[in-house]
């Protein structure tokens, strides 16, 4: 038997399963209209402003440096992967192994420290870096 | 490898064009950055799949090169959408126009 | 010689100096955060760039890329040839340590009142260690990681100026642009990789036969790398990013962006098209020679930035479309390679480079001194500047002049030997003499421009009463060395030529 026709069949009976889950509800459930169950977040609870508010702008400045970082060690990866290898084979010793990842980890670290002492991950202010500061 | 080549550059071309359609019509920057990241996902896709192809590692490798440049330039971007914001009020790209074209 | 004694990796000392100079900024900044000790920073900064540049000159003259045949030290290959470092890579770190050293120096005055000092001041040097690197990179990887290295500071330094409509706006647009053509520039290579299966540029033009059944793949490919060395060069179809972000981002930018960067686009294009793809073998698998695009971009980008520029009543604009005009220029260096003796056109576009690289940062540092003056951005507004600063006048004089191709200046020994080479290379290439012709009429037409700035500075008289002018040094030094550079060019052009010529043979050869 092809095999897509047991894939077929699996992508059928996904599609049943809540299509019937649907169809059951609605010929079971009694019908009662009401407004407050059109609300977007219906809990019982009037909802008050608009959904779009602003943000404290240090959750941007975080998220950014938690983006960066974050992405950075898909580098340490493929130098995981070799590392074992390297140290084992004759040609290159430790220094050439590991040297490279800590110069990479130490420039991640200047940055880090940078990012940390301008203020980038600062979220409450004392009342004297709110006089000195700028519009950070 | 069961699945042939072309199939793999049939989706990633597919995934470019998409790319290159949201940035030719749409205006909101954010969107803008969002098609530029399918485009750059769409080669990464053929790094992959050529690396497999190919039998060598240096398109994986750079695949994870390319991922890491995209975040870098993504939170670029969103800085530079975000003085956007602050001078214009807008993240619409059509709107700044202090100077003529 | 002691630079045999060195390891291998030292060869690549000028990126590493620019790299190690920006995170001694940062530690600056984060030993005393928001500093404005401008002094230290910009001082700093332009240590840097000068050591850079001495290091670079001592492994020229140490023979660092020279032949072993000629007595030199040979072509350095790294890290399995992702990096090397042969005459092209100085002469073109060269270029880019010496403009940024006099951007530094003039940012010096024009930051003055900016409230992120050591940012600004660090950006620069990472742009710096990008281009660097662009000089050196030999595989598609390193070429593309360079690029990104290059161009995501210059995003934030064009949008440096975070209360500034127009350099936001500038900022946005460089962006925009420069995210789309290298997310098309990664597709490329994706493709090319595709088809050879390799990155590293030597490898790619080995297996360059083995791509017979994906030719369209190579050839779409190398349709869409054109398109990323167009952006960074600012090159049509590319092009229209320049007058945006050059108007709007501060004038040191401008000048380094312009004239850095730019020659940094050009160093990977060359070596990426010579290594990678040479003419006859890339020509058997795609059926197309690919030296043919660039003529016609070489045409298009230089009359299209000409006729922009004419019309132009910003001087910052002007400048900026005739950066484009400058671009197409180059390109003929690329143009000329499936003609006999494309290597002397290739070696004329680089000192072209090379020369631009000190009259255009000297033109957008005067306008830089005029938005510090605050005189105002049009033709007009520039009116009579000479009887109050005779010396900046004369300084933009220069580089007007020598931008225009005004013998005896350095612009026309290199425009002229841009010239003679193209048309020698006419005789295997017919198209060839189309260029040459445009690049005269071109020329003609910008001595329209440039001269009408020369005269306003120097023959109208000022539209109105004007406050007497401030000298800040550090803007002032920065235009009268450059100034200087850009006559010194003149006696200094045999040894400048010799350099270029034989870094173009070895690229090529």
């Amino acid at each position: 038997m092809n095999d897509w026709i047991a894939i077929g069949a699996l992508a059928l009976v996904g599609l049943l399963i809540p299509l019937g889950m649907m169809a059951v509800s609605f010929l079971l459930r009694p019908s009662v209209p009401e407004t407050s169950k059109r609300a977007t977040y219906e809990s019982g609870e009037v909802p008050t402003g608009g959904t779009r508010i602003r943000f404290n702008i240090q959750y941007y400045m975080v998220a950014l440096l938690f983006l960066v970082f974050d992405i950075e060690t898909v580098l340490l990866f493929p130098w995981a992967v070799v590392y074992q290898d390297a140290l084992a084979a004759e040609e290159y010793g430790i220094v050439h192994a590991l040297g490279p990842m800590i110069a990479f980890v130490v420039i991640l670290l200047i940055g880090f420290a940078w990012a940390w002492r301008t203020g980038a991950v600062q979220w409450a202010r004392t009342p004297e870096q709110v006089e000195a500061g700028a519009d950070r | 490898m069961d699945v042939p080549i072309e199939y793999f550059v049939l989706l990633s071309m597919a995934l470019f064009s998409i790319g290159l359609f949201g940035i030719l019509t749409r205006r909101n920057a954010l969107l803008f950055l969002m098609s530029v990241e399918i485009m750059v996902n769409a080669a990464n896709v053929n790094l992959i799949a050529f690396a497999f192809y190919h039998g060598n590692l240096t398109g994986q490798v750079f695949a994870l090169f390319a991922m890491a440049l995209a975040a870098a330039e993504v939170a670029i971007g969103l800085g530079i959408v975000l003085v956007l914001y602050r001078n214009f009020r807008d993240v619409d790209v059509t709107v700044p126009t202090t100077m003529r074209w | 010689m002691a630079v045999l004694e060195l390891p291998q990796w030292t060869a690549l000392a000028p990126a590493l100096v620019f790299v190690a100079t920006a995170l001694a900024l940062f530690v600056i900044d984060s030993i005393n955060p928001h500093t404005r000790n401008r002094s230290l920073l910009a001082g700093t900064t332009a240590v840097g760039a000068l050591a850079a540049l001495g290091v670079t000159v001592w492994f020229m003259l140490a023979g660092v890329g020279t032949p072993t045949a000629e007595g030199g030290l040979g072509v350095v290959e790294l890290f399995g040839g992702q990096f090397v470092v042969d005459q092209m890579t100085l002469f073109f770190t060269t270029v880019v340590s010496i403009v940024t050293a006099l951007v530094a120096v003039a940012s010096y005055d024009y930051m003055a009142d900016h409230t992120y000092q050591s940012e600004y001041y660090s950006l620069i040097m990472l742009a710096a260690t990008g281009m660097a690197a662009m000089a050196a990179a030999n595989s598609l990887v390193t070429v593309f990681i360079a690029l990104e290295l290059a161009s995501l500071p210059s995003y934030a330094l064009v949008a440096i100026l975070k209360d500034n409509r127009g350099s936001v706006e500038a900022g946005l647009k460089y962006f925009l642009i420069g995210a789309l053509s290298s997310a098309i520039f990664l597709y490329g290579i994706s493709l090319v990789y595709g088809a050879t299966g390799h990155l590293q540029l030597e490898a790619i033009a080995d297996n360059l036969d083995g791509a017979d059944a994906y030719g369209g793949l190579l050839g779409l490919g190398i349709l869409m790398l054109i398109g990323g060395f167009a952006y960074k060069t600012a090159s049509v179809p590319f092009h229209f990013w320049a007058p945006e972000a050059y108007e709007g981002a501060p004038a040191p930018i401008s000048a380094f962006l312009s004239s850095a960067s730019k020659a940094a686009g050009f160093v990977i294009a060359f070596r990426v098209f010579t290594t990678a793809f040479p003419v006859e073998a890339t020509t058997a698998v795609i059926g197309i020679d690919w030296t043919t695009a660039f003529v016609v971009l070489a045409i298009v980008t230089m009359t299209l930035g000409n006729f922009a520029a004419a019309t132009q009543d910003n001087v910052k604009r002007m400048l900026a479309y005739s950066s484009i005009g400058h671009a197409g220029y180059a390109l003929i260096g690329l143009a000329g390679l499936s003609a006999d003796g494309g290597e002397l056109v290739m070696g004329a576009a680089m000192m072209h480079l090379f020369v631009y690289g000190f009259m255009n940062t000297g033109a957008f540092l005067f306008v830089a001194l005029a938005e510090y003056w605050g005189v105002g951005r049009t033709f007009e507004d520039y009116n009579g500047l000479a009887r109050q600063a005779p010396v900046a006048c004369a300084a933009l004089g220069i580089f007007m002049f020598s931008l225009a191709g005004i013998p005896p200046l350095g612009g026309f020994w290199s425009k002229y030997i841009l010239f003679t080479e193209t048309i020698g290379a006419a005789g295997t290439n017919g198209a060839m003499l189309v260029v040459a012709a445009a690049l005269v009429v071109n020329s003609a037409l910008s001595l329209y421009y440039y001269s009408r700035l020369v005269k306003a500075v120097w023959i109208e008289d000022p539209i109105g009463e004007r406050d007497a002018l401030a000298q800040p040094i550090g803007l002032y030094a920065a235009i009268v060395v450059a100034a200087v550079l850009t006559v010194v060019a003149l006696p200094a052009f045999g040894p400048i030529a010799d350099a270029a010529q034989q870094a173009a043979a070895v690229a090529i050869g």
